[in-house]
């Protein structure tokens, strides 16, 4: 008889706080349950599309060239995305036909494939990313034999094992956490000491916003600040190797940051985008522990916390009683936002989560003591496909999700946190919520689109 | 390599076909897959999604699940969510993974059906065969599900002709990855209604334009006169209608002057109780006064629209026509002028010399750049990217600006 030694799925003995996973779509904050309110089972798709693929972060990368080993109907999803963001030229597939399942040739249909894409290419790539999928981890499918073979034909190509494997997801890493650590494998240990006027930051998809105070505390330490969201060219994403500080604010970037900092031998800070003075004075006094810098003064730090005040004062007036649901694609830190708001007197009434972030706790905890009445509903929870949309006409949204939900115009229209941070990051988000109070969004048109920020042709 | 493509994109997939063509049903469609299967399908394959709450979702199969034979929590799920919506029908769509682990969906459909009491079926996709395939079955499933039950208690139904005397006609095949939702199906029924016709039942989509929801169109369905085949998806369903109850079936689409070759070939199936795949004619055969110089001109395309396309061209003489239909399953729907070949290889040596190309726009790239290529969007090769271009395939004559003169009317569109 198997042991289930960590519990099972859905099994209230499992959950702390005793609160027991719903099989509802809704619940109140006071009953929600760690970390996963919702019972899982069958899985809805919204139609808003705005958080990124696998595609869109892989096309960060300049000059590189996306192919996809799968069975069309996998293909399709990505190939449509390449095409949507205009960039059909730097991705190719090879589609897999049932009778490759069991003719023991996977291997050499992948490096056929492969060559013959990069024969047929006009311009060749600076590195190509190969991704797998679920098949080949039932298949067998040797990899490495793959990759060893690639390489040795195309010395001239950089190679990133990629995976688009989500049957994987539940029980270990993402097909987009692997991805954020893979797409820095070409940069290597070029043997030289590290540069104490380089720092990266790594893991995110949107470009660290140029106001935050992390990003002046670099500047002003003399630093020269790089990430692939802006990286102008090949050289330049190679030129991360030499940086001696590797910065991580986007939680699905971590694994990947980790990974690349011990590769390399260098030192790596993980500064969650997050919602709490607190917190936030901490991670500006260690980055400047690490940048070697006086840590930023207390002054300074009572000026930034009163100015975040002022702003958190003028959204709370500007809306008044209308009352604001937000969604955990729109940032990070869902309840350390949703925290932030209650706290300044405005009124959430609704969060859309399918589960919680275990950085969180402690704000999970203080919503159920403050805001036990707000309501909590999942995204996939299959109810959702038939939530009743447009029950708060006056509603206003953070978030795409909560927006299509919500059916209004009003909405701040960001995903994973936008590249803001600190106190900066505190301030845009409300003068963003103002801004959706102030002015009517054409929902139906923007939240379809895929991969916020990216270019669609839609 | 014929697997490869560097540049151009792939058919929608059998797994979506089957949501498509259930879509506007009230069952419930689970996707046994992992992920992604219902994002693509929703943001790719269905444009309906965001205004019609279709009950489609996947069922989050783990790697564990996988390996272990979990199916228990696939029957439990199914059954939770069938009670908390109430769905018509249950319907289970395979997706790779189940394909390979060898899942047993006959045993799953037999549980589940047994354990909520609704119809449950059973669609053997495996993601690497094309919506033709996919949508086909669905189709042909709810033919013997819901037409033909229907059917068994004619004899209590009063007179199945229409008292005015106009031919009834069920459309079959209609699905917006092949019509998308940009007025073809309306132009469709308006078009047979002003050929003196009437169209009972449009299977897989619905129109404002027809009587009754589609859960009356399916009680009257099988007192058709004929079958009208619009797309090759139709095909399955028209062939086991036409076996049970006798209604022969005509393929094509009303496109441009084909509309009217179309028309008598309906009332030449009434007439005569045969089906005519009218789209498959061959071009006349050359004659005198022939141009001694002809241009090359191919369309790329679904199989029914391609070649119907393709017969309102016959009467030009000066081109070569040809279809490429790279779709195409049944051998007995292409004409002598169509070939069914679907790798961006053959697809790009094919075309390597023609003059004139008609096709999806995505299919640009692998045409020759000093070529006329004349952009059709097709939803289930470039999804929604073109949605906002696709024309009305029935109105919109294409070559108009084009072909000056011949093909001009003042009710149509052009595509610039």
């Amino acid at each position: 008889m198997l042991t289930m030694i960590h519990g099972r799925r859905g099994d209230p003995a499992s959950d702390s706080y005793q609160n027991r996973q719903s099989l509802s779509e809704r619940v109140t904050m006071k009953e929600a349950a760690w970390p996963v309110p919702f019972t899982p089972g069958l899985e809805y798709n919204s139609a808003a599309h705005g958080t990124w693929n696998i595609v869109h972060t892989g096309m960060l990368l300049p000059g590189a060239h996306q192919i996809y080993v799968c069975a069309d109907n996998c293909n399709r999803g990505v190939v449509l995305t390449a095409a949507e963001m205009n960039a059909s030229d730097r991705f190719s597939f090879i589609g897999i036909r049932e009778e490759d399942l069991y003719s023991g040739e996977m291997e050499e249909i992948v490096i056929e494939g492969v060559a013959d894409i990069l024969r047929r290419l006009p311009r060749k790539p600076t590195a190509v990313l190969l991704f797998t999928v679920c098949l080949h981890h039932f298949m067998g499918c040797d990899i490495p034999y793959i990759y060893e073979e690639l390489r040795t034909r195309f010395p001239d190509q950089d190679f990133i094992e990629c995976y688009m494997d989500p049957i994987m997801q539940k029980e270990g890493l993402t097909p987009d956490q692997k991805l954020r650590a893979s797409i820095y494998d070409c940069i290597r240990d070029d043997g030289k000491e590290a540069d104490r006027g380089r720092v990266n930051l790594l893991g995110s998809d949107f470009a660290l916003d140029r106001d935050s105070e992390i990003y002046e505390m670099v500047r002003e330490a003399g630093g020269r600040f790089l990430e692939l969201p802006s990286a102008r060219d090949y050289e330049e994403y190679l030129a991360m190797g030499a940086g001696f500080l590797n910065l991580c604010i986007y939680p699905p970037g971590l694994y990947g940051a980790s990974r690349f900092s011990e590769r390399l031998g260098r030192e790596c800070l993980y500064l969650p985008a997050c919602f709490g003075y607190e917190e936030i004075t901490r991670q500006l006094d260690r980055l400047a522990e690490v940048l070697g810098r006086e840590k930023m003064s207390r002054e300074r730090i009572r000026k930034e916390i009163a100015l975040c005040e002022e702003e958190l004062e003028k959204t709370r007036s500007c809306l008044g009683h209308k009352p604001v649901a937000i969604d955990a694609s729109a940032v990070p830190r869902l309840l350390g936002l949703t925290r932030l708001l209650v706290s300044h007197g405005i009124s959430v009434k609704r969060i859309f989560a399918d589960a919680f972030s275990p950085e969180e706790e402690e704000d999970y905890l203080w919503l159920k003591e403050h805001a036990p009445e707000m309501e909590v509903c999942g995204i996939i929870h299959h109810n959702m496909r038939v939530f009743p949309r447009g029950e708060d006409p006056d509603l206003l949204a953070i978030g795409q999700k909560a927006a299509y939900f919500q059916q209004t115009a009003h909405f701040v229209n960001i995903v994973q946190g936008a590249g803001f941070h600190g106190f900066e990051g505190i301030r845009k988000i409300a003068r963003l919520i103002r801004e959706a109070a102030m002015e009517e969004k054409d929902t139906r048109d923007l939240v379809v689109r895929k991969g916020l920020g990216c270019e669609s042709c839609i | 390599m014929k697997r490869v493509s560097t540049v151009i994109s792939t058919y929608t997939a059998d797994v979506s076909g089957v949501c498509s063509a259930l879509f506007e049903l009230g069952g419930m469609v689970v996707m046994h897959d992992p992920s992604g299967c219902n994002s693509t399908y929703n943001t790719h394959d269905e444009p309906r999604w965001y205004d019609q709450d279709s009950l489609i979702f996947i069922s989050g199969l783990t790697q564990m699940d996988a390996i272990m034979g979990n199916d228990e929590k696939l029957i439990r799920d199914v059954a939770r969510a069938a009670r908390d919506l109430k769905p018509a029908f249950i319907a289970l769509v395979r997706t790779p993974v189940p394909l390979m682990a060898g899942t047993d969906f006959f045993a799953v459909a037999d549980l589940i059906r047994e354990e909520t009491g609704l119809p449950t079926w059973y669609f053997p996709t495996t993601g690497m065969a094309s919506y033709v395939s996919g949508a086909g079955m669905a189709f042909e499933t709810v033919a013997r599900e819901m037409i033909l039950p229907a059917a068994s208690d004619k004899e209590k139904l009063p007179d199945h002709k229409d008292s005015s005397g106009k031919i009834g006609i069920n459309l079959l095949g209609a699905t917006p990855l092949d019509l998308s939702v940009k007025g073809t199906l309306e132009s469709v029924i308006h078009f047979l209604r002003e050929n003196e016709m009437e169209v009972l039942c449009s299977l897989g989509m619905d129109s404002p334009a027809l009587t009754g929801d589609l859960a009356d169109q399916l009680e009257r369905a099988h007192r058709a006169d004929v079958n009208l085949v619009l797309s090759e998806t139709g095909l399955p369903a028209a062939k086991l209608l036409e076996q049970e109850l006798g209604i022969p079936y005509v393929v094509g689409l009303p496109v441009s002057e084909f509309g009217e070759d179309l028309i008598d070939a309906i009332r030449t199936a009434c007439a005569g109780k045969e089906n005519v795949i009218a789209c498959r004619e061959d071009p006349q055969p050359a004659g005198e006064g022939e141009p001694s110089e002809k241009k090359k001109l191919v369309v790329i395309g679904e199989t029914v629209y391609a070649q119907s396309l393709l017969q309102s061209l016959k009467n030009r003489r000066d081109l070569n026509v040809e279809a490429i239909c790279p779709l195409s399953l049944r051998p007995e729907l292409l004409g002598s002028r169509s070939l069914s070949i679907r790798s961006e290889e053959e697809i790009q040596a094919e075309v390597a010399d023609a003059d004139i190309v008609v096709a999806d726009p995505m299919y640009r790239p692998i045409c020759p750049k000093e070529c006329l290529f004349i952009p059709v969007p097709h939803e289930a090769f470039s999804g929604r990217t073109f949605r906002r271009d696709l024309p009305d395939l029935v109105t919109c004559n294409i070559f108009q600006k084009h072909f000056p003169g011949n093909y001009c009317d003042s009710q149509t569109q052009v595509i610039e």
